[in-house]
């Protein structure tokens, strides 16, 4: 049970990390499908800098200077030129890993790994104290600050959605843009700063996949973590803590099938739990609103048989 | 671009060739920072794929189910609806193919590839009820949910493989191959063009026909111009979304079935290769800009791309995943119009009757 909830934990940070970038990216109005390629691109970056100049922190920072670069780099055609976010995101998604099977042979001579030997790994801190109370103390309390930055950031997508002027910018380019537009607010270039957040978190994701356990990086290794940060942040409804319920369950799931996986047993079966659980979720999203919405017609128009048209 | 809207069929092509040459340019970028000299090397693509007629039908044999997908989800945007769930059809329906095309036996070998085929599609279509019908009746975003069910189709049909169909593990998990006389027999010996290309030929020329002359067609269109002026004249949106959705995963379920058939002769787990043959489609409608002149260029570029791509690696030293770059750059710029900005901000401001949260935003600030 508790290598479960120390293998949930580890897997629920990146998709939490990308899940909220998601949710913030969503709330100024963009839908980004794109996120496992930012995060593949942080876990490149993560591993090469690291490498390079023997610090897993420079490898960390560099990942989320570089997942901001193509988070602004996804959005500027998206915000300038129209193009569709959706298709977008897909292109992206498709695009990182065909750069790297391509860049891997040629430059390091790998076909999809980059193994080199000295590369600083991200380790684990255990909180003095906290990690010390019996029971699930020493595991929640023993991770990797990469995790521990993930938490952090739950409280502070919040706030920074709920509680500061930039925020509330975001909310309003997102769920009112012609209000926003008219107010004078900078739709485009508000849209254009969630999307580097959103790649930044996302590649600080990637670079926990590359950093923490394992020490290398494989075209292949988000594995489609990305788009289950999609079904986390769909699944809360872009609200922060349920987000971070909603990964915190899908990193469990993960872990799950990881064990079952191992155990010779059908590890499919909670590897579709994130997908169906997101259409579940919508399902009840839109049944409580039409159940709310014919509602309000009842106290209106009690008699005249008018249904909101679903 | 939340909803592709019309134009006039030649300015449409040509504004799909506005992100082509993006694509180009950027694959040229990193071809040329890795030391390779981007004119020989799409030279080299050109002549594997174009070169001689065996090259040629080999790129119409790789374009023959991106074709297919291409048209499924061309459908569905025409009619305003955001389907990416071909993915998903095009794995059940492949298994399906697969299943009866092995399992069938005692009955003729064209017997066994129809009956196959038609529960290929028939599953296919059926992957997307769900989808079609949450949209329909719950105005639930279909992009989201098509794209979350490609992955349970993904694992799905992975586990019904290991579980309950296994033949062997040699790399992927794969079913048993189907009986003999249900493979279909390359048209041109040494490619795998089979009839399942003039088949997608001829389902691309009944799209251009559907929607251009029958009436359920130019419903199909209104309801994608303009979904709130079709629902008033009474034109059902309904009706479109489950027709387009539903046709949209049969073509999926077909594409599968075709390529069971007719190139792998069994069921292999993650056998739509990257990108896989549904997420290619989409690139197709969006590069074909949902004509069916466009879908069949686009599909033979990327059918060139793959069938050339192969030789292109092992003669050019030149790893294939260039195909997965050019690719996702043309799928990032594809819905970018290089003009005609005025019309942008109009379709941003049009949003169809079923979305009560427009969910595909358009990135237009001003």
């Amino acid at each position: 049970m508790e290598t479960l909830l120390t293998t949930g934990l580890l897997e629920t940070t990146p998709i939490l990390l990308a899940a909220l970038g998601g949710a913030i990216n969503r709330e100024a109005g963009i839908v980004n499908i794109g996120l496992d390629g930012m995060m593949l691109a942080g876990a490149f970056i993560a591993v090469f800098v690291d490498w390079q100049a023997h610090s897993a922190v420079l490898g960390c920072l560099a990942a989320i200077g570089a997942g901001a670069v193509v988070g602004l780099l996804f959005a500027l055609p998206i915000t300038r030129l129209g193009a569709n976010e959706i298709v977008a995101g897909l292109g992206l998604a498709l695009l990182m890993p065909g750069l790297f099977g391509y860049l891997l042979p040629i430059y390091f001579g790998q076909a999809s790994t980059l193994q080199p030997d000295n590369v600083a790994a991200v380790n684990v801190w255990h909180i003095p104290g906290l990690s010390s109370i019996p029971g699930v103390g020493a595991v929640v309390f023993s991770q990797d600050p990469i995790t521990y930055v993930s938490w952090l950031a739950i409280p502070l997508t919040w706030f920074l959605l709920r509680r500061t002027v930039f925020g509330m910018h975001l909310r309003a380019a997102g769920h009112n843009p012609e209000v926003a537009t008219a107010q004078g607010l900078p739709v485009r270039r508000l849209r254009e700063a969630s999307t580097v957040i959103a790649g930044a978190l996302s590649a600080l994701g990637g670079a926990q996949l590359a950093l923490a356990t394992v020490q290398l990086f494989n075209k292949d290794m988000t594995a489609g973590r990305g788009f289950v940060a999609l079904a986390a942040f769909y699944f809360g409804n872009s609200r922060p803590a349920l987000t971070a319920v909603a990964a915190f369950i899908f990193g469990i799931a993960d872990a799950g099938s990881i064990r079952l996986q191992t155990a010779g047993l059908p590890d499919q079966i909670p590897e579709m739990i994130p997908y169906l659980a997101v259409v579940a979720a919508l399902v009840v999203v839109a049944l409580r609103r039409r159940a709310a919405a014919r509602s309000i017609v009842e106290q209106v128009a009690p008699a005249d048989g008018l249904t909101p048209s679903a | 671009m939340s909803r592709f809207q019309p134009a006039a069929a030649p300015a449409r092509l040509l504004r799909g060739l506005g992100p082509l040459l993006v694509a180009l340019a950027v694959g040229a970028i990193v071809l040329a920072a890795s030391g390779r000299d981007p004119g020989s090397v799409y030279h080299l693509y050109l002549v594997q794929a174009a070169g001689t007629w065996p090259r040629l039908a080999s790129t119409f044999a790789a374009a023959t189910p991106l074709l297919l997908t291409g048209v499924g989800t061309a459908l569905g945007f025409r009619a305003g609806f955001f389907n990416v769930g071909l993915e998903g059809s095009v794995y059940v329906g492949a298994l399906a193919t697969a299943w009866v095309a092995a399992e069938l036996t005692g009955v003729p070998g064209a017997v066994v590839a129809a009956a196959a085929l038609l529960l290929g599609v028939a599953v296919g279509a059926a992957w997307l009820l769900l989808p079609a019908l949450l949209r329909v009746q719950l105005a639930i975003d279909e992009v989201v949910t098509t794209l979350m069910l490609n992955y349970v189709a993904i694992a799905l049909t992975s586990y019904l493989v290991l579980y309950h169909f296994l033949y062997q593990t040699v790399g992927n998990a794969q079913t048993p191959p189907i009986v003999h006389s249900a493979q279909l027999t390359p048209l041109v010996s040494g490619t795998t063009l089979t009839v399942a290309g003039p088949v997608a030929l001829a389902i691309v020329l009944a799209y251009g026909w559907f929607l251009r002359r029958s009436r359920l067609g130019i419903e199909v269109r209104m309801v994608g111009d303009n979904p709130k002026f079709a629902a008033a004249v009474g034109f059902s949106v309904r009706r479109s979304a489950l027709l387009t959705m539903l046709a949209g995963g049969a073509l999926g379920g077909l594409a599968g079935g075709f390529v069971v058939l007719g190139v792998t002769y069994n069921f292999t787990n993650g056998f739509s290769t990257q990108p896989g043959f549904g997420y290619s489609g989409i690139a197709v409608a969006v590069l074909g800009r949902n004509s069916w002149l466009g879908l069949l260029l686009a599909a033979l570029f990327f059918g060139g791309l793959s069938s050339a791509g192969g030789v292109v690696q092992l003669f050019g030293n030149i790893p294939i995943a260039l195909t997965q770059v050019l690719q996702g750059t043309l799928m990032i710029f594809a819905g970018v119009q290089f003009v005609r900005a005025r019309r942008r901000r109009q379709a941003a401001q049009r949003h169809s009757p079923l979305a009560e949260e427009p969910v595909v935003v358009q990135g237009s600030g001003t």
